[in-house]
């Protein structure tokens, strides 16, 4: 794809439709993620893109609704929240959290020093940090399945993982960086990515027979034979 | 080529290319569709990479019950791909060693298959565990047998044999499993009994190098069928295996209904002989493992492979079978047959001193303790004999067995010599090999006299020759009296007016000629002159005052053996009365009848107590009553009746009317005959009776049903009224008649009340009522205003009332030529029906075989679809038939309604049973949905054909593209290209 060359391609406009079809808003992220790349790439744009990207990926599942069974986002913020008002409670004993006292403290000079002992109170708090961060990771991991493969069980296959390395890159642009400048990626690679995310949700909510043609097209490639040995 | 090769004539994808189609191939078909094509062995390295190949699917157990398989394409592409990538492909199935998936167990052995040995072997492991588990039979059951030949072919034989013992080793089954019959004593294997038996005889030659460890096994495998069959009890010296196998070579008396037993007898037997044969063990070392086990059955198969041996010349088993002739164990009648064909080819082989020493044996009796053989002759003993000549002539028996089961050629001479006095004294044994020897076939009765040999003789000459001849205590194929009635029949029929004319002859005879007799005239009937009935009628006059009882015989006691005479003389009496009008009957003759008919009414068949029987759940009322004497006595009556009254055109004579009549009443009612088979008769006669004579039904109504409403006999009038309901084809002077019966029958069914039905067809009494007042409504008979259809309704259960409704669509759909006006009030009935549904006074569960309806095709589309709109909402409507076919015709004009009715028709089915006939014709309705040129409509369709082609239409694209085709070819109009816009 050329630099000045539009975005706005048959694949495109049939996947915006398909979104619209399933929710105006899906459909509308769309068209804004690729009209704010759709030009001279910029940091700015990249984060606008991201973010509707990251919504749509977000969303997309409970929108369709169509797995049974779907987790919702597991939040961890309150048991993170909890977990500091339980620490501030005890910092006298445990000190501040940048320095905690118990590792130091000439009190435990003769104790292993794997083994410090904390409040009941603290590490119940940390427990439930722990347990919420484990079901989110699953969780996520069940939602890409599903918004990938319209399944639950799959998170770690391959298609899935595409799409979650496609995720991931964009996610590292949904935020500025304070005053850290924000390396724009290569166009290459803003396109491959997105393209990839694109592919699995018309392979997912696009037109079925369309991609299913493209497929058998896609196997001449793939079985494709070397005419010449030397090529190897 | 190595697995680390590429190989040579494909390209090998880069990591991008293949993440790039990963992306793609999220959905199954998808999925199956690229790994389906997907020929190229490069790919599945850089797939494995990628993780492909993780996540594997597992089959889950629906609420139902069922095991729902999920398919995994990534899976058939590696099997594929096994033969050019095995070490990759290898290792990557491995990783499924501990799956509990059928599925994926069955794909594994396929693997194993392609892959090389040391890689199959490495799928071993949950091969034997899916043939351990409650789901092996998905595991196909050749392919076991050729993975296991295949490792014992490469030499892998501790792998081979680990997965014959998951196939092969019997299991008792102690819960009883689902894939198991239960109630009785079942032995399961890895396979079933069919591919048990016809898989083992190639692995058996498979294992064959592993010598005897192998023959080890499989004497352990049929010792633990024995037990857990129950077949043997350890320590017993003795099995049944004289009973299923009663020979351990092939022979015709061996039944086979042991089919993993009898399985493993031939494999213990063709391993032990192919051992020898082959040189890899001798005769004594397998002699030794058959001859260490304490069951009878390997004794017995030890005995065998010798024989075999012995018989093909082989000198070194000749000196390994010598001790097992010797072994006087193994005379005894449990291991006859095979103990013989060893001594008739051995015996003949013996020196002098060795049939000496054998000799001295057979003459000394049977090989038991004095105790043991007291015993056993006991049991013999006839009365008056001694225990001393008991035991003498037991063991001159068993001698004779024995003896003549070895054969007097190969006999020495002593034995011979005994065999021949024993068999002049005793008798000569017909199958001395098989102590249990059993035969099969069919005999029909034999005649002492053939139909040529009667009809030699004058009738008296008959009646003298029946008379005298007495069948003589036989064999089963003696002739009998059966036989000779038969044969009598036979003559009857060829000169019918003789025997009529000489009927007196057969007044003192046994019931079966006299049956035989009345039987042969029937066909005579219509041309039996007056002088031919009198002597019969005289000779049923006898009959009847045999078999004639008072009243209190009705308590079952009645005489059993001239029951069958009597209906033999009904069913003459009814071919007469049958006759048509053209045919006059003499007043004289119909007044014998009446005659004969009117004592007959108070036989005592069926009695009480064979009604309590036989008229339970095995026979239903009109079934028992159209085979006994006294409702059949009572069906004579009403034919007489109608005959007096339809043959004249002045009025019945009262003289034969009035009694006739006073017979009829008198067994009318509970209190007169309780007999249910009795109340079926009125019913299935009450439609005659009101057709002649109704005002006299009308007055002895109450006597026949009770009054309406009243407490009585429930069952009784149930019975009546059912009867007549499913005997008659509907008419309005039967359901005048009845309709405050019906009215009580609906309101005790919609209470719970079970209601007796006389003719337990698929009809219940609910329904019975139903389909007479719908079928009334549609010839014209009533209205929609009748009482008794509203009561129907309103009372009928939903499913009663959907029954009736989707009935009377199929009885219309079946009938060829309806008149219009039927069809009309058909219709209006229907239309009355789906008012109610509007007006929630029905459910729509009323209209679930409305398609019945539909399939008729005698109403215009548009009045089915608008009514089938109306409820395709309801889960409930059926789709057996040929629903999509109509849909997808009505599509052409009605696309919009056609499209939503099968949307929701699709949605609401989810099993493929259910959906078949409408997904065969999705094609037609999409088509005409999408070339409507309807925005909306179009939209709608490719939503619901990309739906379909996801749960794996995959052609349904190009079906529909070839119905657009045609449609170009009939010259629909197209509507133009849909303009996108994307913004």
């Amino acid at each position: 794809l050329g630099a000045n060359e539009s975005l706005w391609n048959r694949r495109r406009i049939d996947l915006r439709q398909a979104l619209v079809r399933v929710d105006a808003v899906m459909g509308d992220l769309y068209r804004r993620a690729i009209c704010a790349l759709d030009g001279e790439p910029c940091v700015a744009a990249l984060v606008i893109a991201s973010h509707c990207i990251r919504e749509i990926a977000n969303n997309l599942p409970d929108v369709l609704g169509d797995v049974d069974g779907l987790p919702s986002h597991e939040d961890t913020s309150q048991h993170s929240q909890n977990l500091m008002t339980v620490w501030r409670k005890f910092e006298a004993t445990l000190g501040s959290p940048e320095r905690p006292t118990a590792r130091d403290s000439p009190t435990r000079a003769n104790a292993s020093d794997r083994l410090v002992t904390i409040p009941a109170e603290l590490l119940d708090a940390a427990g439930r940090v722990v347990h919420a961060s484990t079901v989110a990771t699953a969780n996520s991991q069940q939602r890409r399945s599903a918004l990938v493969r319209g399944t639950l069980t799959d998170g770690d296959h391959g298609s899935v993982r595409v799409v979650k390395q496609s995720l991931t890159f964009f996610m590292a642009y949904t935020h500025l960086r304070k005053s850290e400048p924000i390396p724009l990626p290569a166009r290459a690679d803003i396109l491959l990515h997105l393209s990839r995310f694109e592919d699995s949700l018309l392979g997912r909510i696009g037109d079925f027979f369309i991609r299913y043609d493209e497929i058998r097209d896609l196997l001449g490639q793939a079985n494709r034979r070397i005419a010449d040995p030397e090529k190897r | 080529m190595t697995s680390d090769d590429t190989d040579l004539s494909y390209e090998t994808p880069d990591q991008e290319s293949v993440k790039a189609i990963l992306a793609r191939i999220g959905d199954l078909q998808h999925r199956r569709a690229f790994y389906g094509g997907l020929e190229n062995p490069n790919w599945v390295l850089p797939l494995d990479k990628a993780g492909a190949f993780n996540a594997v699917p597992t089959s889950e157990v629906d609420e139902d019950g069922y095991l729902r398989r999920s398919p995994w394409p990534e899976g058939d592409y590696l099997v594929r791909m096994a033969t050019a990538r095995p070490t990759e492909v290898g290792a990557i199935l491995a990783r499924l060693v501990r799956t509990e998936d059928p599925y994926l167990q069955a794909l594994l052995v396929n693997a194993a298959l392609q892959l090389p040995p040391a890689q199959a072997e490495k799928l071993v492991e949950p091969i034997v565990h899916g043939l351990e588990g409650p789901h092996r039979r998905i595991l196909d059951p050749m392919q076991i047998a050729a993975v296991i030949e295949k490792l014992a072919t490469a030499g892998r034989f501790k792998s081979a044999l680990q997965v014959a013992a998951a196939a092969y080793r019997p299991r008792i089954v102690r819960n009883t499993p689902s894939d198991e019959a239960p109630g009785r004593r079942n032995v399961f294997a890895g396979l079933s009994e069919h591919w048990y038996q016809e898989t083992l005889p190639s692995v058996v030659v498979a294992l064959a190098a592993q010598g005897l460890t192998w023959l080890t096994t499989l004497k352990g495998w049929l010792e633990t069928f024995q037990i857990a069959a129950g077949n043997y009890v350890a320590g017993s010296p003795t099995d049944t295996s004289l009973i299923w196998r009663p020979s351990i070579g092939p022979h015709e008396q061996n039944p086979e209904y042991q089919h993993i037993g009898d399985a493993l007898v031939d494999a213990v037997r063709d391993c032990a002989t192919d051992l020898i044969a082959s040189g890899r063990a001798t005769p004594e070392e397998v002699a030794a493992i058959l001859a260490s086990s304490e069951q009878p059955l390997l004794a017995r198969v030890n005995l065998c492979v010798l024989g075999e041996r012995v018989r093909v010349g082989d000198e070194s088993a000749r000196a390994a079978a010598i001790p097992y002739l010797m072994d006087p164990l193994l005379m005894d009648a449990g291991f006859r047959y095979e103990y013989a064909e060893l001594a008739s080819v051995l015996l003949p082989t013996l020196s002098a001193s060795e049939a000496q020493e054998w000799e001295a044996m057979a003459m000394a009796g049977p090989p038991f303790s004095a105790e043991e053989l007291a015993h056993r002759s006991s049991r013999w003993r006839m009365e008056g004999e001694s225990d001393a000549a008991a035991s003498t002539r037991y063991i001159d028996l068993w001698q004779l067995r024995f003896l003549a089961a070895i054969g007097r050629n190969a006999l020495p001479a002593a034995s011979a010599a005994r065999l021949e006095l024993l068999e002049s004294e005793l008798f000569i044994p017909e199958y001395p090999r098989f102590p249990i020897f059993s035969e099969t076939g069919f005999v029909k009765p034999q005649t002492p006299f053939s139909p040529e040999e009667l009809a030699d003789k004058t009738i008296r000459e008959v009646a003298l020759l029946i008379r005298d001849w007495e069948p003589k205590r036989g064999n089963f194929d003696s002739p009998s009296v059966e036989g000779l009635a038969r044969a009598l029949q036979t003559d009857i029929r060829a000169r019918p007016g003789a025997y009529a004319l000489s009927a007196n002859e057969f007044g003192d005879v046994i019931a079966p000629y006299t049956n035989a007799l009345l039987a042969g005239l029937s066909d005579h009937v219509p041309d039996m002159t007056p002088d031919e009935w009198d002597p019969v009628l005289k000779l049923g006059m006898r009959i009847i005052s045999d078999s004639d009882r008072p009243e209190a015989l009705f308590d079952g006691t009645g005489a059993e053996g001239s029951d069958d005479s009597g209906r033999a003389l009904l069913a003459l009496i009814q071919k007469a009365l049958d006759l048509p009008p053209t045919v006059p009957i003499q007043a004289n003759l119909l007044a014998a009848f009446l005659d004969l008919l009117a004592p007959l009414t108070r036989h005592p068949d069926p009695t009480p107590a064979y009604e309590a029987e036989y008229g339970g759940t095995n026979m239903d009322p009109i079934t028992l009553s159209l085979n006994s004497t006294r409702p059949e006595a009572i069906s004579a009556l009403v034919q007489l009746v109608a005959r007096l009254i339809e043959s004249s055109a002045e009025g019945p004579p009262s003289t034969l009317l009035s009694p006739a009549l006073d017979a009829l009443a008198g067994r009318m009612g509970p209190d007169r005959d309780p007999s249910l088979a009795m109340a079926a008769t009125y019913g299935r006669n009450i439609g005659r009776l009101v057709s002649v004579n109704e005002s006299w039904v009308r007055t002895n109504l109450v006597q026949l049903l009770g009054r309406p409403g009243d407490a009585g006999d429930a069952s009784y009038t149930d019975v009546v009224v059912t009867t007549a309901l499913a005997a008659h084809h509907p008419f309005v002077k039967l359901l005048d008649l009845l309709r405050p019966y019906l009215r009580t029958i609906l309101k005790r069914a919609a209470e719970g009340e079970d209601i007796s039905v006389g003719w337990r067809q698929e009809r219940k009494a609910v329904e019975l009522i139903g389909d007479h007042v719908v079928f009334l409504v549609v010839n014209g008979g009533i209205d929609l205003t009748d009482a008794t259809l509203h009561e129907f309704f309103e009372l009928g259960s939903t499913r009663d009332r959907t029954s009736v409704v989707g009935h009377l669509g199929w009885l219309l759909m079946r009938s060829e030529s309806v008149p219009e006006s039927a069809l009309g009030r058909a219709k209006e009935l229907i239309d009355w029906r789906f008012e109610e549904f509007r007006a929630g006074r029905t459910e729509a569960q009323e209209f679930s075989q409305f398609h019945w309806w539909i399939q008729a095709e005698k109403w215009p589309e548009e009045w089915w679809i608008a009514h089938l709109s109306e409820v395709v909402p309801s889960s409930h409507l059926e789709t057996d038939g040929l629903l999509g076919e109509h849909l997808e015709r009505a599509s052409g004009r009605f696309p919009r309604q056609v499209l939503t009715i099968f949307a929701r028709l699709l949605a609401n089915k989810t099993e493929p049973f259910e959906r078949f006939n409408l997904v065969e014709h999705a094609p037609g309705i999409l088509a005409s949905a999408i070339y409507s040129g309807d925005h909306t409509l179009q939209m709608t369709a490719r939503d619901l054909m990309d739906r379909l082609g996801r749960e794996g239409h995959v052609t349904l694209k190009d079906l529909v593209e070839q119905q657009n085709e045609a449609k170009d070819v009939a010259g629909v109009d197209r509507p133009k290209d849909e303009q996108a816009e994307p913004y």
